[in-house]
């Protein structure tokens, strides 16, 4: 990953961090929350190699670690996209090109984004920190699902779209 | 399909896993500088949120109302019953705050006259359908309550006990129109028959012919034979008009009571007396003057004009 694509991808999601933090966060959501942030970030992890999928996953983690409304240790969340992004990166192939494929794309990041809230869940639980009680973290999961899934036409085509834009620039010049 | 990475995939995918091993470690070991790392975001973030929320918080608040709309109207209904439920307890706390004030008008009253009382609440007013104006009480014979015992308030007779059962008396009130007692104007000795006309005022006809009566004299029970139906002394009412009747044989007057016979919750019947007669001890006081207020003006003198000041004036 060179240095253009990593400050990249750093800039964007750090764009998406806050957007997040400063918008998205407000919004009283009937069901549980969305996040943007995961959303974007298994988006993004849809179209990348292998080694990049690492990068981004590492990038997105340390960013949602930096929350300061978390009360879990810094490197919770990269420890956790990590392990998801290697099973991403293991299974990604028989996917697919998801752009050309919707259905399969949504439900594609329903069950990253969930799975990436479990073990999160599941691993804050082996390291003995605070978790929410059962009910709230399958309410929040769900809540978050049906977001993601409900909303993923619209930025699902969007990130593919950008990401191609941000980067032929480069190519371009 | 199980896709095989290069090494340096592996080396890079182990090295980030063991930072964020490692920056777990440190957090949990208490590092601040892993700490202050999100310190600085929260500076960095502070502006943007600030300006989100503001942004943001009408469109919020507008979902917010929606989404708790069933809410709104259940804490609604469930304020608006609790507003109820105050309200009550409120006009029953007052209930209880003018009886307690009944009452202990009335045993001061008692205790004033040495009487031994038995207090009871009016549970039923009984004046419209058969002409006769009396009132119920909630004790009766078990409390020792019997026939012609007086009843009183904490400003005079109220009546007398006409009927009896064991735990209920019905009390014939001084305004009823076939009630009589005699009576003695306060500080003299004329005597005269207080006669109910079934309202709040009553007519008094003196026994002497030669005996005065004015406005504003108080009239006082006469007492009966063994203190029944009346001891002596209970004060009853006030003279308002003095009736002019020439070729009259008495004198007669029209007389308002004390007791406020309409409202009266709480009142009590004398079962005996200790003193004989207490006279006019227990005229009731006269209401204290209002004090009206006095204004005070100072004139200060203004000094005389010296002859330099006239002689200005004077120019111009």
């Amino acid at each position: 990953m060179s240095i253009y694509r990593t400050s990249i991808t750093v800039s964007f999601f750090v764009f998406v961090f806050i957007l997040q933090s400063a918008l998205i966060n407000q919004i009283p959501f009937f069901i549980g929350g969305f996040s943007l942030f995961l959303a974007m970030t298994f988006s993004w992890i849809a179209s990348t190699d292998r080694a990049e999928t690492f990068a981004v996953a590492f990038i997105a983690g340390i960013l949602l670690d930096l929350n300061p409304s978390l009360e879990a240790p810094v490197g919770l969340w990269t420890f956790t996209l990590l392990l998801l992004s290697y099973l991403i990166s293991l299974y990604r192939e028989s996917l697919g090109d998801l752009d050309e494929r919707p259905i399969t794309a949504a439900l594609y990041l329903v069950a990253t984004t969930s799975s990436a809230i479990l073990l999160y869940l599941i691993v804050a639980a082996l390291l003995g920190i605070h978790i929410p009680p059962a009910l709230t973290a399958v309410i929040d999961t769900s809540g978050n699902a049906i977001w993601t899934l409900l909303l993923s036409p619209i930025y699902f085509p969007l990130i593919s779209r950008l990401k191609i834009r941000m980067f032929s620039i480069r190519s371009g010049v | 399909m199980v896709q095989r990475g290069s090494g340096r995939t592996r080396l890079l995918l182990v090295t980030l896993l063991v930072t964020s091993l490692l920056l777990i470690t440190l957090d949990l070991r208490g590092v601040s500088l892993v700490n202050s790392f999100r310190t600085g975001t929260q500076t960095i973030l502070k502006p943007f949120q600030s300006l989100g929320s503001a942004i943001f918080s009408p469109i919020g608040n507008f979902f917010g109302d929606i989404a708790n709309i069933g809410q709104a109207n259940e804490k609604l209904d469930q304020l608006e019953a609790e507003n109820k439920r105050l309200l009550e307890e409120l006009a029953e706390a007052e209930d209880i705050k003018g009886e307690l004030k009944q009452l202990k008008d009335v045993l001061d009253l008692a205790g004033r006259g040495g009487y031994k009382v038995v207090s009871a609440k009016v549970i039923a007013f009984d004046s419209a359908g058969n002409f006769e104006e009396t009132v119920t009480l909630d004790i009766g014979s078990s409390s020792g309550v019997s026939r012609d015992m007086t009843v009183i308030s904490g400003r005079g007779v109220v009546g007398v006990v006409k009927s009896v059962t064991s735990r209920s008396a019905i009390v014939q009130l001084i305004s009823d129109p076939g009630f009589r007692m005699g009576v003695r104007i306060a500080g003299t000795q004329a005597m005269g028959i207080l006669a109910g006309e079934g309202s709040s005022s009553f007519t008094l006809e003196l026994l002497d012919a030669r005996s005065t009566v004015n406005e504003g004299d108080v009239l006082l029970s006469r007492g009966s034979t063994g203190n029944r139906p009346f001891p002596p002394g209970l004060p009853v009412g006030v003279v308002t008009k003095v009736e002019d009747s020439i070729g009259a044989l008495t004198k007669s007057a029209t007389v308002r009571a004390f007791a406020n016979l309409g409202s009266q919750g709480v009142v009590s019947v004398i079962l005996s007396t200790k003193v004989d007669d207490p006279r006019d001890a227990l005229v009731p006081k006269p209401p204290a003057p209002t004090p009206i207020p006095t204004v005070t003006v100072y004139l200060t003198p203004s000094p005389e004009p010296t002859k330099k000041n006239k002689s200005n004036r004077e120019n111009g």
